[in-house]
């Protein structure tokens, strides 16, 4: 996990005050609230996805595979393999963009760290509907840049509205703040005497950045890239407004089988699959940074 | 070091329009004297702003739906979130990072999952989703963002203030209640707007659980998108964008708390 692990000086404090034995007091309420409101929810959703679809009474308890059976059905295939695509290139853009970034807000002056933040914190704040609203005015047939570029004589060349680029624009943008912050915070535990170190003996800058601050920002740069990806392939709203009829992705196909074909069994399975997804990935980021831990703790 | 570097600015330059765009062409939309979607040149006008305070799907979406359910669940959030922060650092309790990974659980299940899973348990269960659950959801979504703050905030404390304060004659309790917390209040404070911020923009969640009476307005807006309103959705955003930076500034100016995630 990201953040506050780094953060915990351990045991010292942690072991301070002896008063607390009523520790159950301070995290139990978030426990039930975890319990009633995540895992029981989550536990029912899985439930479902292995129940038969009933028209009249949305499920009935009959065990099935045929849920799961369904999603190999090659349209569904394409509508996973489009949104885990879209996730990747979403997530490798936002890593190529937020980097030099998150470079830059870990260097800059104080000052300039406050306005810089803002100006990243607050377009992550703005509920993504209306950041797709945005990008469908700036790219639409009628759109921003078309009237623009009209009115200098250019005619209306843009036509990417309705196309899986248009959805991965908007996504970058929707996305680039998760992978800065947490990229932020790691550059700015390396030192910069590192950076002079490694230019003194001969690095340039690419060299610089290629060989000390991406390896020693990896564990930040790898968790903001978990948030985006989980992000990404988790959006019903900006593929609906930026993707058309063409470029559904799952999470549309789970909302339109909950909300309008009623067919609860089915988006369970969905949903299931797209846990499963996030799940896997969590794992493999942890044991990934565990045997970064290990490998750095040998080398030292 | 290379933080002044010539080329590294323009790039940040043009990452940072990139971010702003939409953004700012909506607020550009929101000015526009007629109902074409453009940024207007030379006249502007409040006409939309007006209208939006006119119709009463969009105000009651935002003074009915958006800003108590914001309140309600940022106060919930703020109130479980700084208590566990507080056992998190503090208590002994064994396998502390695995509890760290699960209090952070929120911020990675997608929340369209929970939106969906809500609205399954609520229906299956007889009643039609509304304020509770919408309030439910939205505080699940913001107690990992006050953990973050509140906890972040709780392990900078020096911990020689409270033995300052217990050798003074202060009991523990006294010491944390009189010491500790009164150093908190700015985080508390930024939790709680955060908490707020989360609610008041969410879309995912309440795409499920937002009924016909608790139609919020990110719901509004995007409704308004698909049956291709007027301009009125771009006031709308405008508030929307106006709340969120306001609120963001105040974390920052008021309560100097560095915002990020």
């Amino acid at each position: 996990m990201p953040a506050l692990s780094s953060s915990l000086p351990g045991e010292a404090i942690a072991a301070y005050p002896p008063w607390i034995p009523g520790w159950v007091w301070l995290i139990g309420p978030y426990l039930l609230v975890l319990i009633g409101v995540l895992v029981l929810p989550l536990a029912n959703v899985a439930a479902i996805s292995v129940f038969t679809h009933d028209p009249r009474a949305f499920w009935s308890a009959r065990l099935t595979g045929a849920n799961y059976a369904r999603l190999l059905d090659p349209y569904y295939v394409q509508v996973l393999v489009r949104t885990l695509r879209i996730g990747l290139i979403t997530t490798v853009a936002c890593a190529a963009l937020g980097f030099p970034v998150a470079y830059w807000l870990a260097r800059c002056s104080r000052r300039v760290v406050t306005i810089g933040l803002f100006l990243i914190v607050m377009p992550m704040m703005v509920s993504t509907v209306i950041r797709s609203f945005g990008w469908m005015v700036l790219l639409g047939r009628t759109g921003v840049i078309n009237v623009a570029s009209e009115a200098l004589g250019l005619g209306r060349w843009l036509t990417i509205m309705n196309t899986e680029a248009a959805v991965v624009i908007a996504l970058v943008q929707i996305c680039l703040p998760l992978l800065v912050l947490p990229t932020m915070a790691a550059i700015e535990k390396v030192p910069v005497s590192l950076e002079e170190a490694a230019s003194n003996l001969g690095a340039g800058a690419i060299t610089v950045f290629r060989r000390v601050l991406i390896p020693l920002a990896a564990p930040g740069l790898a968790s903001g890239a978990l948030l985006v990806f989980v992000v990404a392939i988790s959006v019903v709203v900006t593929p609906a407004l930026m993707g058309g009829r063409s470029n559904r992705m799952l999470g549309n196909e789970i909302y339109d089988q909950v909300i309008t074909a009623m067919n609860w069994p089915f988006a369970s399975a969905m949903a299931i699959v797209l846990i499963a997804v996030v799940l896997a990935l969590l794992g493999l980021s942890l044991a990934a940074g565990r045997a970064l831990a290990r490998r750095s703790v040998r080398g030292a | 070091m290379y933080g002044r570097h010539p080329v590294l600015r323009l790039l940040i330059v043009c990452v940072l329009a990139f971010l702003l765009a939409p953004i700012l062409v909506v607020i550009g939309v929101s000015f526009n004297p007629t109902s074409a979607f453009r940024i207007p040149i030379g006249a502007v006008s409040m006409r939309w702003y007006a209208r939006f305070f006119a119709t009463p799907t969009f105000r009651d979406a935002l003074f009915l739906v958006s800003l108590p359910v914001a309140l309600a669940a940022s106060a919930l959030a703020t109130v479980i979130g700084s208590l566990a922060a507080i056992g998190l650092v503090r208590a002994r309790i064994a396998a502390r990072g695995a509890f760290e990974s699960v209090f952070m659980l929120p911020l990675l299940i997608p929340s369209i999952l929970l939106g969906a899973a809500m609205y399954l348990v609520s229906v299956s269960l007889g009643f039609r989703t509304n304020f509770l659950t919408l309030v439910l959801g939205h505080m699940l979504l913001g107690i990992p963002y006050v953990i973050r703050v509140v906890g972040s905030a709780l392990v900078a404390i020096d911990p020689r203030l409270e033995e300052a304060a217990r050798s003074l004659g202060c009991t523990p309790v006294q010491a944390f209640l009189r010491v500790v917390v009164p150093n908190l209040r700015s985080s508390i404070l930024s939790g709680a707007t955060f908490a707020f911020i989360v609610s008041f923009s969410d879309i995912n969640l309440a795409l499920f659980v937002a009924g016909p009476e608790t139609t919020t307005l990110p719901i509004q807006i995007y409704s308004q998108i698909f049956w291709e309103g007027d301009p009125t959705i771009a006031a709308a955003s405008t508030v929307q964008i106006i709340i969120v930076g306001t609120l963001i500034l105040l974390m920052q100016k008021i309560f100097k708390i560095r915002v990020g995630l």
